[in-house]
């Protein structure tokens, strides 16, 4: 146990790629094809959740972006994702809670529009807690 | 002699079979003991006196509720609750870590308390409480 950065990045990858139409990057992207989730790094990642180097426990940020083709038509795309009791293959949230250790705690729009490459898109930034 | 950070220390419990580390699924490790103090004081004194009885103790645990096979929290005390008498034959406690050489207390206990909780914003949780049973060895791992 205790949390491997880049194995739990991948794993966070791998859930977030069963959803359909998604492309996923287990990394901080220069360059994006929408719609896409980006895997952010820990924010932060703290050591010694139990003892013995049992487990770790982080937060990381996973951006979902899509293209602000018009308002609306943005906002529909963008919610898709968000949707909370949709299944595993739609939903941001379903995809990751079903990783061992992991939940995703909240979605947050303070940061609507994000600039990626010089390009604006719709933004979503999911708060992903892991104990692992 | 130095001090040590808290994330060092372990505890090993004794299922009835063998001895399992928990340490990975636990947050604190409280070990809490006391003696009694058998008031000799008689006619005369100006201050009481008092004579050191026999011992006590109790080990507190709160962590991660975990299934794990064998080693998991959960799994741990569900079978030593299954027994007749909750007894442990024999707990290990070490509060700078478990490599040769560091301190051990060992001892034998009754799990008297075991509780779960579930908040809805955070992982599934468990304490317990072992009460010391008998002298407290002090050793090294």
């Amino acid at each position: 146990m205790a949390i491997n950065l880049n194995t739990a990045m991948d794993t966070l990858g791998t859930a977030l790629a069963g959803i359909t139409g998604l492309r996923v990057y287990d990394y901080l992207a220069d360059n994006v094809a929408v719609p896409a989730a980006v895997v952010g790094l820990p924010q932060p990642l703290t050591y010694d959740h139990t003892h013995g180097r049992g487990t770790d426990r982080a937060t990381f940020p996973v951006y979902v972006v899509v293209g602000k083709v018009s308002d609306r038509a943005a906002r529909d795309a963008l919610a898709v994702f968000c949707d909370g009791t949709a299944g595993a293959t739609v939903s941001v949230k379903a995809a990751l809670d079903a990783v061992p250790g992991c939940r995703v705690m909240d979605v947050d729009f303070s940061n609507p529009v994000m600039s990626i490459a010089g390009a604006d898109y719709l933004a979503a930034t999911f708060h992903v807690d892991l104990v692992a | 002699m130095a001090n040590e950070h808290g994330s060092v220390s372990q505890i090993l419990i004794h299922d009835g079979s063998s001895l399992r580390n928990i340490s990975p699924y636990v947050k604190t490790i409280d070990n809490n003991q006391s003696r009694d103090a058998n008031d000799t004081t008689t006619k005369g004194a100006t201050g009481k006196t008092y004579r050191g009885g026999l011992t006590d103790g109790e080990v507190r645990l709160t962590g991660l509720w975990d299934d794990t096979a064998s080693v998991g929290t959960r799994t741990v005390f569900a079978t030593i609750k299954a027994t007749a008498t909750g007894g442990i034959q024999t707990i290990e406690v070490g509060m700078e870590g478990i490599a040769t050489g560091d301190i051990k207390e060992s001892f034998a206990g009754v799990l008297t308390q075991y509780d779960e909780s579930s908040p809805v914003d955070d992982m599934v949780a468990f304490t317990a409480t072992i009460k010391i049973s008998g002298a407290i060895t002090i050793g090294t791992f």
